[in-house]
């Protein structure tokens, strides 16, 4: 079940919001997490077992660490609970991956078992993992109730595709389960907001960008490959914030504030910027729990670089089993790097528009790498967007109009996207909050997306399968 | 601050009366938006929650709801209203969600991504593959189904305004088969000008050539249209080919498949109306003699590539055996190679509407493997050359 599909919109979410508001408000987590148990059984009925047994284990084991004074036996249980937690995460998601790239190299000869990844493993492990160590570094006490501890893992809004939220964020709202008109409006302008996002910009973007990326490489005309990384640039952006935003709106309703995740990253000026601004629930979850007890930045530059490296390897592969992920993660770190050496002190210097033009730039030949089917596509389609290999080198933006797939409306939306991708409606929103003509327009907007949700076919959103 | 509150209220009053509405639908009363499209229309789950575990009651219950929730009619209109919003100044406000008809007889499907300009190496690829044949000694004809929102029922869901605002347009003042009719004259392909033969019949009283409630050609119209393009090419390549004609035109109380699309796929109508329930098929001259019944057939196109191939099969000018149709990948596979050589004529079909852009779906499957077949053997002959 998606957040835009007809049966969520139409049926779970009004049969929640009804129940929810009859019942008392000692039965609403309760409540909540039958529903998120059940929006998660919806799309993979099997692998709710192994959430439930994730829940239970990582529980059991958060109360055994709070419990003990004894510091060994303390990190006996936390190395037991990050196993727990990683090896779940390492056979469903990396194992077919891992047994190939041995079979490739010949070191084994094993049959490679087709396993199905888990809706959603990536970020209710990574959700695990922060609250045992949490509770491990006296941040947070353990949850008394394994109610409250289940909720947290599975709230259905943030299950699937984040935002990566620490339980001390959203540990008192548990107790605080009142019906908030305030909370509800906000919520749901949210929500809309992130739900135009992605069923009006994002689902366009991916029309233009499906067909250029499903051509053969070396026939697509080298304004048409910078036309589709500046596409799937907006459309990864527009579908992940919008579902964040969809996300975050929906706790608000429920009465949760989950951290935000995006901060306009394409109005950055370097990359460090950027990954500032970027899914930052994920970036500051490895800043915590891997750059800074790596050592971070106070074990001298090499170990920073070092550091900086492996957090994105991880991070790439954390997007997915993948060697694509991977070279995108080595990408962008070598990019930081770079950056730290000096590079970060130049680009002070430059007037603010054409550093924004280099985070450009970067960013989109990282998404091609991403996105890429395979490596030797993304170094093809790279080689043609710099000049290399180009049968129709000196092709002009009109050719995408011939090329047959960007429509004049599709053109709209692309101007659209690329500028609301930079802060200039924000500020103008915000002092309008209330109004009565602004609440119109979001109604308006609703109803335009909703009748487009409706009436066009499954699109699932891009980070479910991270 | 009561004023916001209330104001906040009466907000969420409406989000949440948008999402309950398509609630009402579990409750029985969805015959009343009920679908009349067999593409569209989906079974309720049988029982609850049976295939669970598997996934199956999901997708039935998402199947079914996300085609028959309430209102989706309209929203589909006012989606599509939306959409070509940006796209064009005005256009018909339709209950189909694919066929959209624009000003000057453009007609696009909603999916379709419209360009100004016809696909000039279309033309080229049909020239190429005209010459090729003919050095083979093989007989060409393309056929260009009509202009079917100028002819078809199309013309019946514009509204009349469009034609005093047509001077406003942007689009060129050719409708898609006049902008396409100057490159087949430019390139010297060898074509029947469909659109030209069917005004002059209706002109003529006969109103029988297209369904009332479809944009293809009704069997008659196939059938005038098959006869005909045989007489283009006897004429052309000097055959002594017999070729019946089309004497008289029956009725028939019984749709055939390719006049009802209106009703069935398109969900635009939901019953036939009275004075249209009479379904045109031609009545073919019997011949004593038919000395056509050699040649091989290779029909090349769209689903008017299927209804014209129909004819010719009906007609008696070919047996069934000797024909090989191709829409898209829908037929059996076959050696293409072995059934193009052997071919004696070759006719490609194509919806009218398809020339404006790369063509979409099946048909570029079987244009380009016209084209790549003609393509290879060509640098086969070199290669022997050499």
């Amino acid at each position: 079940m998606v957040f835009t599909s007809p049966v969520f919109l139409s049926v779970f979410l009004p049969i929640l919001f009804a129940v929810y508001a009859l019942s008392q408000h000692r039965f609403r987590i309760r409540i909540l997490l039958i529903a998120s148990l059940f929006f998660y059984s919806w799309g993979e009925p099997k692998a709710v077992l192994i959430m439930i047994l994730i829940i239970i284990s990582t529980w059991l084991i958060g109360s055994k660490i709070n419990k003990t004074d004894d510091t060994k036996l303390k990190k006996r249980y936390l190395i037991l609970g990050v196993c727990i937690n990683l090896s779940a995460l390492i056979a469903y998601k990396y194992l077919t991956f891992i047994l190939s790239n041995f079979n490739l190299l010949h070191l084994f000869n094993i049959k490679v078992p087709q396993i199905l990844l888990p809706l959603g493993i990536s970020f209710y492990i990574f959700q695990s993992l922060s609250y045992l160590v949490d509770v491990y570094r006296n941040k947070i006490q353990s949850s008394k109730s394994l109610i409250n501890f289940a909720a947290y893992i599975s709230l259905f809004p943030q299950l699937v595709a984040g935002p990566i939220v620490r339980y001390e964020a959203i540990e008192k709202s548990f107790d605080d389960r009142a019906f908030k008109t305030d909370n509800v409006f906000e919520g749901l302008q949210r929500f809309i907001m992130g739900f135009a996002k992605k069923v009006l910009i994002a689902d366009t973007m991916a029309v233009i960008v499906d067909t250029i990326f499903a051509a053969e490489v070396s026939t697509i005309p080298l304004s048409i490959t910078w036309l589709g990384a500046f596409c799937y640039a907006l459309q990864i952006y527009f579908d992940f914030s919008g579902y964040s935003d969809m996300a975050i709106g929906l706790g608000r309703i429920f009465n949760f504030k989950f951290p935000e995740n995006f901060n306009y990253p394409y109005s950055s000026k370097s990359i460090t910027e950027f990954w500032r601004r970027w899914h930052m629930s994920l970036t500051s979850f490895f800043r915590d729990y891997l750059y800074i007890p790596l050592g971070g930045n106070r074990k001298g530059k090499v170990r920073t670089y070092l550091n900086l490296f492996i957090v994105f390897v991880l991070c790439g592969l954390w997007h997915g089993a993948s060697w694509t992920f991977v070279i995108w993660g080595i990408y962008n770190g070598i990019g930081l790097i770079v950056e730290r050496l000096g590079f970060l002190k130049v680009l002070e210097k430059i007037p603010a528009f054409f550093t924004n033009i280099y985070v450009w730039i970067f960013v989109m030949v990282g998404w091609v790498i991403f996105r890429a089917p395979s490596i030797s596509y993304a170094i093809d389609y790279i080689k043609i967007m710099f000049g290399g290999n180009a049968q129709y080198p000196l092709s002009s933006f009109y050719q995408a109009l011939n090329f047959g797939f960007i429509s004049i409306s599709n053109g709209y939306v692309l101007v659209i996207a690329a500028i609301i991708s930079y802060p200039v409606m924000s500020n103008f929103l915000n002092k309008n909050k209330d109004k009565i003509w602004q609440m119109a327009a979001l109604l308006f907007l609703f109803f335009l997306t909703f009748s487009f949700s409706m009436t066009v076919s499954y699109s699932p959103f891009l980070y479910f399968r991270f | 601050m009561r004023k916001t509150i209330i104001v906040k209220k009466i907000f969420i009053f409406f989000i949440l009366f948008l999402v309950f509405v398509p609630m009402f639908l579990l409750f029985g009363i969805d015959d009343f938006w009920k679908l009349y499209n067999p593409d569209a229309s989906a079974n309720k789950p049988e029982t609850l929650f049976k295939g669970y575990e598997h996934g199956q009651f999901q997708d039935y219950l998402e199947t079914w709801f996300g085609r028959h929730f309430i209102g989706r009619n309209f929203l589909i209109e006012f989606r599509n209203t939306a959409y070509f919003l940006g796209n064009f100044k005005y256009f018909t406000f339709m209950k189909s969600y694919r066929q959209i008809i624009l000003k000057d007889n453009w007609q696009i499907l909603s999916n379709d991504l419209l360009t100004q300009k016809p696909n000039q190496e279309l033309f080229e690829k049909i020239l190429f593959i005209q010459k090729e044949m003919e050095k083979k000694g093989k007989k060409f004809l393309f056929v260009m189904a009509p202009n079917t929102a100028h002819l078809s029922f199309y013309q019946r869901l514009q509204f009349p305004y469009q034609k005093y605002f047509g001077m406003f347009s942007r689009l060129n003042k050719t409708d898609n088969y006049g902008e396409s009719k100057i490159y087949l004259n430019k390139f010297g392909i060898n074509y029947f000008d469909v659109q030209d033969y069917f005004e002059s019949l209706i002109e003529k009283g006969d109103l029988n050539v297209i369904s009332p409630y479809d944009n293809h050609w009704t069997r008659y119209g196939a059938g005038l249209t098959a006869v005909k393009s045989l007489n283009i090419l006897k004429n052309k390549y000097k055959t002594n080919w017999n070729i019946p004609k089309v004497i008289s035109v029956s009725f028939s109380t019984e749709a055939a498949i390719d006049d009802r699309d209106g009703l069935d796929r398109m969900n635009i109508f939901e019953t036939f109306e009275p004075e249209y329930n009479k379904f045109p098929i031609p009545v073919y001259e019997k011949l004593s003699k038919n000395n056509t019944n050699q040649l091989n057939f290779v029909v090349f196109g769209d689903s008017f590539a299927i209804e014209y191939s129909n004819e010719l099969v009906k007609s008696g000018i070919i047996p069934i055996k000797n024909i090989f149709r191709r829409y898209g990948n829908m037929t059996e596979q076959k050696n293409i190679e072995q059934i193009i050589s052997s071919a004696d004529v070759i006719i490609l079909i194509v919806t009218e509407r398809n020339n404006l852009k790369e063509i979409v779906e099946a048909d570029v499957i079987v244009f380009d493997e016209l084209y790549n077949y003609f393509k290879t053997s060509q640098h086969d002959i070199s290669k022997t050359n050499l």
